[in-house]
């Protein structure tokens, strides 16, 4: 058995324990194991390709170069999601609080080749018209959307996170999701502009 | 608060399950029995299943590779630089380092100082059998003359804490001092003195990087796990790890070798084993030490009268301890359960 197939093994905290003790060999497994969930919370928080590659790739770094300050308490993955969010949030701070659309990187996605042209196109759509909503939401609605429908955290590990408590929590997903209501389910209220000539 | 305005916004809360059992029927049923609020959770409900459908992108490739290479840029040991060839040297160089290496081992394996600080896998690769060596130095402190060593320099070798000195040399000379080291590979036995002297050094000396540490107890474990006797210099320097070292992924490890040795294997150590777990367990700041350092002690708690009465001890007070981790108190009491005293 090779070296990478005996850390893919390994849980999150044998191998954490192993870049505790300053053997970075995990840095690979653990990249691998995360990367994808990591870097789609970072897109959809942004919608912003480049700085979700960036943010990726420090989160990473940052497990890393920090790693003393996991203990093990809480999952590897929250402890990331924190990170991740922090980042997320500087970013959007420096950026004037805009997330910078990212329409041409999310056109170029490869589709499916078995799938029909009109269904690709309305998937498309699909995922045009929720990015769209999500960024209508308040940054603190959006992270909190984001870390328990894509995430499927709990209200209790949000929280944690986000530095708020669970009722914050509670409240922030609640209206997050009265507003996607209206963008995602109500024609009228979306962003598609009425053409009907008065 | 009317019963719809309380259930609508319970409805993010069905939709995640977080809701208790009662209050759940309770929402679905006022939701059965309310057609405004049964067309406002079919709302809620397209809503959270649109925002699935837009899919996962796949990670780019470049994340990864930069990624990598930061890791490789940042020290660790993932990836292994390729051994470079320091100096070109002239004869008196050679002899110098061959004197340089041969010197150590028989002294006790003992690093001299002007390798602190440095990291020994980065230089180069001089390979030293000691068999032939009756005496065997790693390092020392070397004053070369400027016109002993050939000028030209390949490869990049590991040169650090560079500092130009005064030096009461001819006048007119400067003196330059720095910390190379040389990649030194000692063979022999397991069972060698030597071996075991270098192990256990680098095992106890906190000042070497982790990574030297973790490879140390890697190294234990790989050999004495299989049932040969182990030193009990080597169970010493382990014991000393876990009660000493500042990095709990090290203590873990140690914690972890120390269980993989059959308790038989250990032979007088044993007793030293268990103290440093016992230790472990009532002390160590970080809760997978202890988890681990449980498990170990009920391993390792096994005497040829039965089992160790400390050892027990330890374990009966750690699982009624009200303020220690549930969890870590459940796995005493099951190593307890499984002794069947």
């Amino acid at each position: 058995m090779t070296e990478k197939a005996e850390m893919t093994d390994l849980t999150d905290q044998e191998l954490m324990g192993l870049v505790q003790a300053g053997d970075y060999s995990p840095a690979a497994v653990l990249y691998d194991r995360y990367s994808t969930r990591i870097y789609n919370f970072a897109y959809r928080f942004l919608r912003n390709s480049e700085a979700a590659e960036d943010a990726t790739q420090e989160v990473f770094v940052k497990m890393l170069k920090h790693a003393h300050q996991f203990n093990g308490e809480a999952k590897l993955s929250t402890w990331l999601f924190s990170i991740t969010a922090n980042l997320c949030r500087d970013h959007l701070r420096k950026s004037d609080n805009k997330a910078k659309d990212d329409e041409e990187a999310l056109l170029s996605i490869p589709a499916p080749a078995e799938h029909s042209p009109e269904h690709l196109l309305q998937t498309k759509q699909t995922e045009m018209k929720v990015r769209d909503a999500l960024q209508k939401l308040t940054p603190e609605q959006r992270e909190a959307i984001l870390l328990s429908r894509y995430q499927g955290l709990s209200y209790a590990e949000i929280a944690q996170i986000s530095g708020c408590s669970e009722g914050a929590v509670k409240t922030r997903v609640f209206r997050a999701m009265e507003t996607l209501k209206k963008l995602l389910t109500d024609p009228i209220d979306g962003d598609t502009p009425c053409l009907t000539a008065h | 608060m009317s019963d719809c305005t309380l259930i609508r916004e319970q409805m993010p809360l069905l939709l995640t399950e977080s809701l208790g059992s009662a209050a759940r029927e309770a929402a679905h049923q006022h939701i059965e029995s309310c057609a405004s609020c049964e067309a406002e959770w079919s709302r809620t409900r397209e809503a959270w299943k649109l925002l699935a459908d837009a899919a996962d992108r796949p990670v780019p490739g470049r994340v990864r590779t930069r990624f990598l290479d930061e890791v490789a840029s940042m020290g660790g040991t993932a990836p292994r630089r390729s051994v470079v060839v320091p100096f070109t040297r002239r004869p008196v160089f050679r002899r110098f380092a061959q004197a340089a290496a041969i010197a150590v081992i028989a002294g006790g394996a003992y690093f001299a100082g002007s390798t602190r600080g440095t990291n020994p896998s980065a230089g180069n690769a001089t390979v030293a059998s000691v068999a032939a060596a009756p005496q065997f130095r790693i390092s020392e402190n070397a004053l070369l003359s400027a016109n002993q060593i050939n000028p030209e320099i390949t490869g990049t070798p590991a040169i650090s804490n560079v500092r130009f000195i005064d030096h009461a040399g001819a006048p007119g000379e400067v003196g330059m001092t720095f910390d190379m080291t040389q990649k030194v590979t000692v063979t022999g036995k397991a069972t060698d003195q030597s071996l075991v002297n270098l192990a256990a050094y680098v095992l106890g000396d906190s000042d070497h990087p982790t990574t030297s540490r973790s490879n140390a107890i890697q190294w234990v474990r790989d050999t004495y796990s299989t049932g040969r006797t182990t030193d009990p210099q080597i169970v010493a320097a382990l014991a000393n790890v876990l009660r000493n070292d500042a990095h709990e992924g090290v203590r873990l490890k140690a914690v972890e070798t120390l269980q993989s040795l059959p308790p038989s294997s250990l032979g007088s150590a044993a007793a030293q084993a268990r103290q440093a777990l016992i230790e472990a367990v009532q002390n160590d700041p970080n809760t997978n030490v202890r988890l681990k350092a449980v498990e170990a002690l009920a391993h390792l708690a096994v005497v040829p009268e039965g089992f160790d009465s400390a050892s027990v001890e330890t374990l009966r007070k750690k699982a009624s301890q009200g303020d220690e981790n549930p969890y870590l108190r459940v796995k005493a009491a099951e190593a307890l359960s499984q002794m069947n005293l």
